[in-house]
């Protein structure tokens, strides 16, 4: 059943990339309806494909690195096609789909680990902490892409010359305004994702706190965001300074969510 | 099918001759009905850049000085003053030209949109005056399909080429809507104003007006529903605007780095678009190196309008290939409806089954007088010609139908043509 789903999504996302690849390269407006079409076909059957997996192992798809990366581009997915209804996102289509195949190939190829739950692990904290892990991650993806598009498109306009295929971006203040919504967005979960971390934590070993490596990042990575927004409030930081603090979170925020578990020795599963 | 246009444009005419020509859209109707004794149908284009009448003639020859005369006549202008930049097409070439022309490929500005609605609107004129009937209408109908087909499948029309749309183009590239949004004209030159009047079509809230004679700043204020504010208070202004377009006489900047920083912190670094038409310029280029502000020169502009309009000549060609496709398979179907040949052609297809059948008559009843042949013959070839003769002007009425193209392939279908 999970294999067909996971064909069948990637076949979606594929002709949907294939789809927003023709328009970006030929520049005709035909191909978007059947990019959206199949973008959102693809995401039905993805969303459907981690749900039946959450029912047939009892957990959310997110006890290690492959599932929650599935987990994350479906729920990035869900957001691009929230901010598509209103701004012209095809160019963030091109990087975003091809990630989201890759991350249902992962899950294809990898096999599933069963993990031992533990009963305490089982009771409730953890339904709650990954989801919101992702969720939050999800978000600074998207404020990620926004941030990029912001330099891109700034750049354009300051060089005074336009690139063939990049025409089509959103404005300078759609990407800014976006950006800092989801930013503020994935900030709010990321804060109460930690705090429920911590609370697991608790329960599961009996401290609040580990100092753990992925403990540690995440914490590094909340506090640059905390100051990002700080300065977005307070001292109006906009444009270019934003954008590159928004660049330079999201690669932290990555090594957290991926690179941390993969060089040191932690005790999050992943 | 015998169909003509003669005309000229902005490539064979200077503009004092095409002004002379021009007929005010009032004057149309009269001018249309002045027609009627030369052409079976005709139709009258005038606009800025073009006079052009779109006629179907029952003979071709002399039809060209036919019609100049006629132009002459209506607008009281010597022939002699306008003969040579007379141009003529007949029959496909004269399709093809019509069809160029809707699709906005024979425009002064490659690919501008006006050129249709007005050519619609000249169409009604000829519909309302009854002065065009099934032939023409059909190849302005088709002209408008092809139009349309030209704008969705190529990019003719696909970025802007004048310098004051680019302007507001790039503006919307850095703020999305421009609704709300304030501008702050400093200076006033003719550009200003007509960016000034693509900006408040696209929404532009407020406009700020100064310069360094006041009285100025307030008539051009009043002209253009703006707030005329003192040319002292220029970074107070500069922080509530968000496009700024300059376009002072000043040999020296008039806005500088520290303006638009100052400007900036105010705003809380909102972005500022500056357009600075000037030259000498207005504003220090400097200040495009500032994050969040946006300068552009008139060069700028210039560059960007180029290049769009070299996109748009690339797109042209695709154009050219689509006219000249449809304009020929327009014309093989035009020139089947053409209702001598159809009539021609059953007449001679009755008669050669009339043939037929006297040739099998004959041979059934055996030898006859040739008094009976004849009477025969003039039974059978009465009878056929009755036949034909009353089909012929229900065919021409049929014809002249809008649908008629349709109705003529019908009955050639129905005697096997």
């Amino acid at each position: 059943m999970s294999h067909i789903l996971d064909s069948l999504a990637i076949i979606f996302y594929g002709l949907s990339a294939l789809y927003f690849g023709v328009r970006f390269f030929s520049k005709k407006d035909k191909t978007k309806t059947l990019a959206f079409l199949f973008l959102l076909l693809g995401f039905v059957t993805h969303t459907i494909d981690l749900l039946v997996f959450s029912f047939e192992h009892h957990r959310f798809p997110g006890s290690n690195l492959v599932e929650a990366f599935s987990a994350l581009t479906c729920l990035t997915v869900l957001l691009f096609l929230g901010i598509s209804r209103k701004e012209d996102m095809g160019a963030a289509a091109i990087v975003l789909l091809p990630l989201t195949i890759l991350s249902i190939v992962l899950k294809l190829v990898v096999p599933v680990q069963e993990e031992k739950i533990e009963p305490i692990v089982a009771a409730g904290w953890i339904y709650v902490h990954i989801p919101l892990m992702i969720l939050s991650v999800a978000a600074l993806t998207i404020s990620f892409f926004m941030a990029i598009m912001y330099l891109i498109q700034e750049r354009q306009l300051k060089a005074k010359t336009t690139s063939t295929y990049l025409e089509r971006l959103p404005s300078l203040q759609s990407c800014e305004e976006l950006s800092y919504r989801s930013l503020s967005f994935g900030f709010f979960l990321l804060t109460f994702g930690i705090l429920t971390g911590i609370i697991w934590s608790r329960y599961l070993r009996g401290v609040y706190w580990n100092w753990d490596y992925k403990e540690i990042w995440s914490l590094i990575t909340w506090a640059l965001y905390a100051v990002l927004l700080h300065g977005r409030i307070l001292s109006a930081w906009r444009g270019r300074k934003a954008a590159y603090l928004a660049i330079l979170g999201f690669v932290l925020i990555l090594f957290t969510f991926a690179g941390v578990s993969l060089i040191f020795k932690v005790y999050h599963s992943f | 099918m015998l169909i003509h246009l003669i005309g000229l444009n902005h490539k064979t005419a200077p503009v004092e001759l095409r002004e002379r020509l021009n007929i005010p859209e009032d004057h149309i109707p009269s001018a249309l009905q002045k027609l009627k004794p030369v052409a079976a149908e005709a139709m009258i284009f005038s606009t800025c850049n073009r006079f052009e009448i779109l006629t179907r003639v029952e003979n071709l020859d002399g039809c060209k000085d036919r019609l100049a005369r006629m132009i002459s006549e209506i607008r009281e202008i010597p022939l002699h003053e306008f003969e040579p930049n007379l141009y003529s097409f007949t029959g496909s070439e004269a399709v093809r030209h019509v069809f160029r022309v809707a699709s906005s490929l024979d425009s002064l500005v490659v690919g501008e949109p006006q050129i249709l609605g007005q050519m619609k609107q000249f169409f009604s004129i000829a519909q309302q005056e009854q002065t065009i009937a099934f032939t023409l209408h059909s190849v302005m109908e088709r002209a408008f399909m092809v139009a349309k087909k030209v704008r969705s499948e190529t990019q003719i029309a696909g970025s802007h080429v004048s310098v004051s749309s680019v302007a507001v183009d790039l503006a919307a590239k850095i703020f999305g809507k421009l609704e709300g949004k304030t501008a702050f004209i400093i200076g006033a030159g003719e550009m200003s104003v007509l960016s000034i009047q693509h900006l408040q079509a696209r929404g532009v809230k407020m406009i700020l007006v100064a310069n360094r004679t006041f009285q100025k700043a307030a008539e051009l204020a009043e002209q253009i529903k703006g707030r005329a504010v003192p040319f002292e208070g220029l970074t107070a202004c500069l922080a509530e605007s968000d496009i700024v377009i300059s376009s002072t006489g000043s040999q020296t900047f008039i806005i500088r780095k520290e303006h638009a920083q100052r400007a900036l912190s105010i705003r809380r670094n909102k972005p500022i678009f500056f357009i600075d038409i000037a030259v000498p310029r207005d504003i220090d280029p400097q200040i495009n190196e500032m994050d969040n502000v946006f300068l552009y020169d008139i060069d700028d502009l210039t560059t960007v309008a180029e290049k769009n309009r070299q996109e748009r000549l690339k797109e042209a060609e695709k154009a050219e290939e689509i006219v000249s496709r449809e304009s020929e398979v327009f014309w093989t179907k035009l020139k089947a409806t053409d209702i001598g040949p159809t009539i021609r052609e059953i007449q001679s297809h009755i008669d050669e089954l009339r043939r037929h059948e006297i040739e099998v008559t004959l041979k059934k009843m055996g030898p006859l007088t040739d008094q009976q042949k004849q009477a025969l013959e003039h039974l059978t070839s009465s009878l056929t010609n009755k036949i034909v003769q009353s089909s012929y002007s229900e065919l021409r009425h049929l014809a002249n139908q809008p649908d008629g193209m349709e109705k003529i392939e019908l009955i050639r279908k129905l005697f096997r043509l």
